[in-house]
């Protein structure tokens, strides 16, 4: 690899990158309806300080974003595009920080792809464009690769602060983080000859800093009734292991492109051969990278199999910065036009990948609740109900929502009586509670999202109780069935 | 030139050999239990061949586990030794240079003979050898009495000279000068039979074929004979070795077999003598360097292996330690390796136009056991060669599969194969007519893919093999190159060849080679 050829100024071409991504986050992304998951951040950060960090306790989460969140909202407000750029921002930022990480670890052609790849990520660019703490998730693990590399090449004071406050930060972001710091810890122990003396007492208080305040948050979560509100996650099966890398290359596809994609794995074992070369020698960065990008992974699907699930793409977006960095290192080891071509290639893919996500309504994570919502304020009257299920698919609906029609839950749910737990599911629920609409409504609109497991039984139950007389789908699972409960 | 000391400079990862034992236990269970079968032949055929790959990948690792040997060498120990450098009609430019070199190794007392068995193979140029001899002061050993082939060449040696150590070389493999120096020493120790060295190409950089050659000797000279020495276990390879005198003639002489070395080395393990090899290139000699002679080497190892297999009954033989059982058996069973990967390649395109499957499996379930196998396999590859063996080799290695599978009829069928030696010059023309199943493979690759989109579209099935029918197809792809007659077609594929796989070094040598050529016709 030639670093000289690439004489381009990486400074245009980054700003380049982050004007580019800016727009088309700004005019495609931004003008989609808010999700479930970003309602509710709007929802859990619309309270004083206190009553943010309380309410994010009860969820699986960690306070730093959503503290974040709140001041943002302070300043900016709650509209669709103002909570999203706090996202947009970090996302922006990622570009130039993956530029000089790939730039540290290997060299200038690698920084170029790996700031290009990260521009073009379909993946990078629907959390960019979130409500949620994924895009600075990614920025932090990226920082955090930075400085920790940099302490084994040249370490500073100023980097070691650097270090403890990118440290600090993940650790507050997101849970997940854990896995980069785990596999820090590793990396540290297994070439601890890279590391200069006093390392050990430093990065062992660090250590101590992180692991008094996880038991702290641990502890405060306890007492603030942690975990009630979690969504019902499947335990991961092997394609759910797979999917993961191709939502990180080829984002979020249909069914279709996306077994098509996955059928193609022999390849990728062809290509991982082709990559027995003289020329690979052992970089400490490579077998670092390898762990922060393996590890996560393979530590989240062992824990969801064998305690919980929690295996999800984006919670393992803390893999992503290596994992394309490996990438793009490995491929511009191959002779230089074919390093070109292959990385032209896995760029141009990315891009293409993202046009169709941004274009195809049957992408799978596509939730348009906003105009779900927008269907029944038009529709429903107000001697109508509006019911939405699962009940925390509330938020997104409550966020749009103006119509005259009663908005209410199935199952039950009281957020501010009951605190953050739904009525449990039972069959014998939706008789009871349709034989009370009765009485009350004349018809009911039910919005069917995330499934929780009971939304066949209770729309079969529905369908053959009452007359369906409308049935519209807004997005792929987000479905609304309006029933006639009687006739005046 | 390559690097002399790189392939034995590995250090391999403890943990990643006990990863890739699990992930390969874990895969055969999957393959084997996990899933309900598809054509009963099939699944049958494929449960041997993964029996056959979970065998060849449990001895490499039982071999590479431990690299490190130690043994007792005394500098003082300078007896006579006879240096015996084998002839069969090679050139004798190509002679002189290593009867010269071992004439000037730093020793006391050695003495050289050239074994010429050019008259008996009629050659051509035998009598030239002994004018050369002549010219430089050897002792020249021209067998009238044919039989034995290098073996019986050697045994006539030995019953024409008296030294109780004798070295070996083959006509290509200069010494260096301090060959001797660094290996008698070690025969202080009475119990031992040989010493065996690297056999290194010095022109390994010229062409594909020779570098393809030598990075499958790095892995072979590189960590396996590391290996083997910890478990006294070495294979003699017929050149660049020292033998006691005494262990050979107790187990009479060199065996008369195409496989006349390792044979030689089994019988003596078996009579409780050690062997010793000696990680340090002591002599320099000459890969093929076209296709001919390269699948011409390959089918003569693959065929005196199978022989061995077939013949000496490694597994039960008496004398014969477990770990050297298990070497043994691992060297030779390597070369049935052919038949496997047959079925390998044959697996899509059963599918592709019949639709048969050996397992009706969920591919993502494969996937997530196949592929942290193969990455760890190649961890393991690359760390125990450090980094040596490459992609090339490993292509050279799968698509020799038709030779393997010649050589294992021939050793069934007890096909008396001549000994030849591998030409020492550059053959050109067009080899494309010992790559005929490779291209007879793409073809009905292509055609399957049209034939099975047809059938059912893309459908996951359908892509997912034909992924595996691409993989195989890119594995074999460079070895049908590397056959292609020169001219057109050859410096077109060549060229995408070179820009893919062949390191920088390479194109840099060759450039010189069409440089210092150009400059001559100037």
């Amino acid at each position: 690899m030639n670093n000289d050829r690439f004489r381009l100024n990486p400074v245009p071409f980054v700003i380049l990158l982050m004007i580019a991504v800016l727009v088309i986050s700004i005019f495609v992304w931004m003008g989609q309806g808010l999700r479930l998951d970003e309602a509710q951040s709007i929802w859990q950060t619309s309270r004083d300080l206190s009553g943010v960090v309380r309410i994010v306790a009860k969820d699986v989460h960690v306070p730093f974003y959503f503290v974040a969140l709140h001041f943002w909202e302070v300043l900016f407000g709650t509209g669709e595009k103002a909570v999203r750029f706090l996202s947009l921002i970090a996302f922006v930022a990622s570009i130039p920080a993956m530029f000089v990480l790939a730039q540290r670890a290997y060299s200038t052609r690698v920084a170029y792809y790996s700031a290009l790849l990260t521009a073009v990520s379909p993946f990078l660019n629907w959390y960019g464009s979130e409500a949620r703490m994924y895009s600075l998730l990614f920025l932090v693990t990226a920082l955090s690769h930075m400085c920790f590399i940099s302490l084994w090449k040249a370490p500073t004071r100023g980097l070691w602060a650097a270090y403890a406050a990118v440290t600090l930060v993940g650790a507050a972001t997101h849970p997940f983080f854990g896995f980069i710091l785990l596999s820090q810890a590793i990396f540290f122990f297994a070439w601890r000859g890279l590391f200069p003396a006093g390392s050990l007492r430093r990065f062992g208080s660090l250590a101590a800093v992180v692991i008094a305040l996880a038991a702290y948050w641990g502890v405060y979560r306890h007492l603030a009734g942690a975990g009630l509100s979690n969504p019902a996650l499947s335990t991961p099966t092997s394609v759910d292991f797979f999917n993961v890398f191709s939502n990180f290359f080829i984002g979020f596809q249909t069914d279709a492109i996306n077994t098509f994609f996955l059928s193609l794995w022999p390849v990728l074992v062809f290509v991982a051969f082709t990559l027995l070369d003289k020329k690979h020698q052992s970089e400490p960065e490579t077998a670092y990278f390898m762990m922060a990008s393996f590890i996560p992974i393979a530590l989240a699907f062992v824990v969801s199999v064998a305690v919980t699930p929690l295996f999800l793409s984006r919670y393992l977006i803390v893999a992503l910065p290596s994992l394309y960095l490996l990438s793009i290192h490995f491929l511009s080891t191959y002779k230089d036009r074919v390093a070109k071509a292959t990385l032209g290639a896995l760029c141009i893919l990315s891009l293409v990948m993202l046009f169709v996500q941004a274009v195809d309504p049957r992408s799978p994570v596509k939730e348009d609740y906003r105009d779900a919502a927008h269907y029944v304020t038009a529709h429903a009257k107000a001697d109508d109900l509006f019911i939405v299920s699962a009940p925390f698919t509330t938020y997104p609906v409550e966020y749009y929502y103006d119509g005259s029609a009663r908005l209410a839950t199935f199952p039950r749910w009281d957020r501010f009586d009951q605190g953050s737990l739904p009525e449990a599911y039972s069959p014998d629920l939706i008789e009871r509670d349709s034989k009370e609409w009765e009485g009350i409504y004349r018809d009911v609109y039910m919005l069917f999202g995330y499934d929780q497991g009971y939304q066949e039984d209770v729309r079969l139950y529905m369908d053959t109780h009452y007359q369906r007389v409308d049935m519209k789908t807004f997005s792929p699972g987000l479905s609304l069935y309006v029933y006639r409960l009687r006739y005046l | 030139m390559p690097s002399k000391h790189l392939f034995l400079q590995s250090n391999p990862q403890r943990w990643l050999l006990v990863a890739n034992v699990g992930a390969a236990i874990i895969y055969f269970f999957v393959i084997a239990f996990l899933f309900p079968h598809g054509n009963q032949i099939l699944f049958w055929l494929l449960i041997a061949g993964e029996i056959f790959h979970t065998w060849q990948a449990l001895s490499y690792i039982y071999t590479v586990w431990n690299m490190k040997h130690k043994a007792h060498r005394d500098a003082e120990f300078v007896p006579p030794v006879d240096v015996f450098v084998t002839v069969c009609g090679e050139p004798v430019e190509v002679l002189e240079e290593t009867v010269v070199a071992a004439l000037n190794m730093d020793y006391p007392a050695h003495r050289i003979f050239i074994l010429n068995d050019g008259y008996v193979a009629k050659k051509d140029n035998w009598q030239e050898v002994e004018v050369m001899a002549r010219r430089v002061g050897v002792t020249c050993i021209t067998r009238k009495t044919p039989g034995g082939a290098k073996a019986g060449n050697i045994n006539n040696a030995l019953r024409q000279s008296s030294s109780p150590f004798v070295v070996v070389f083959d006509t290509d493999h200069v010494p260096h000068k301090d060959f001797l120096s660094k290996t008698i020493g070690y025969f202080i120790d009475k119990k031992l039979a040989f010493v065996q060295t690297p056999q290194y190409y010095k022109n390994a950089y010229v062409n594909a074929v020779a570098l393809s050659s030598w990075e499958q000797q790095e892995l072979f000279f590189g960590p396996i004979c590391r290996g083997k020495n910890r478990l006294n276990s070495v294979t003699m390879c017929g050149t660049n070795m020292v033998i006691r005198r005494e262990a050979l003639l107790e187990v009479g002489g060199m065996a008369e077999s195409i496989a006349e070395d390792f044979v030689t080395g089994v019988f003596l393990h078996q009579r409780g003598w050690k062997s010793l090899y000696v990680p340090e290139v002591l002599a320099e000699g000459m890969a093929p360097e076209d296709f001919l002679s390269y699948t011409k080497q390959q089918f003569r190892w693959a065929r005196g292996a199978l022989d061995v297999l077939f013949r000496y009954n490694l597994l039960f033989r008496p004398g014969l330690s477990f770990a050297q059982r298990v070497q043994y058996l691992s060297s030779v069973t390597y070369f049935l390796s052919g038949t496997v990967v047959l079925m390998n390649i044959l697996l899509p395109l059963l599918f592709l136009y019949f639709g048969l499957v050996p397992v009706k499996i969920d591919t993502m379930l494969l996937a997530a056991v196949f592929v942290p196998y193969m990455l760890l396999t190649v961890g393991v590859l690359a760390s125990t060669s450090n980094r040596r063996f490459s992609f090339r080799a490993l292509s050279f290695s799968i698509s020799s599969f038709w030779i393997h599978i010649r050589a294992l009829w021939s050793a069934m069928t007890g096909q008396k194969v001549a000994f030849s030696v591998t030409s020492k010059e550059k053959l050109s023309g067009n080899f494309l007519g010992q790559v005929v199943p490779h291209i007879m493979y793409v073809v009905l690759v292509v055609c399957g893919i049209i034939f099975a989109a047809i059938r059912e579209g893309l459908s996951a099935s359908v892509v997912n093999n034909v992924a595996w029918a691409l993989f195989n197809v890119g594995m074999i792809m460079p070895y049908i190159v590397a056959a292609a007659p020169e001219g057109y077609m050859r410096k077109n594929l060549s060229r995408i060849y070179e820009m893919m796989f062949i390191p920088d070094k390479v194109v840099a040598a060759r450039l010189r080679v069409v440089t210092a050529v150009e400059g001559k016709k100037a």
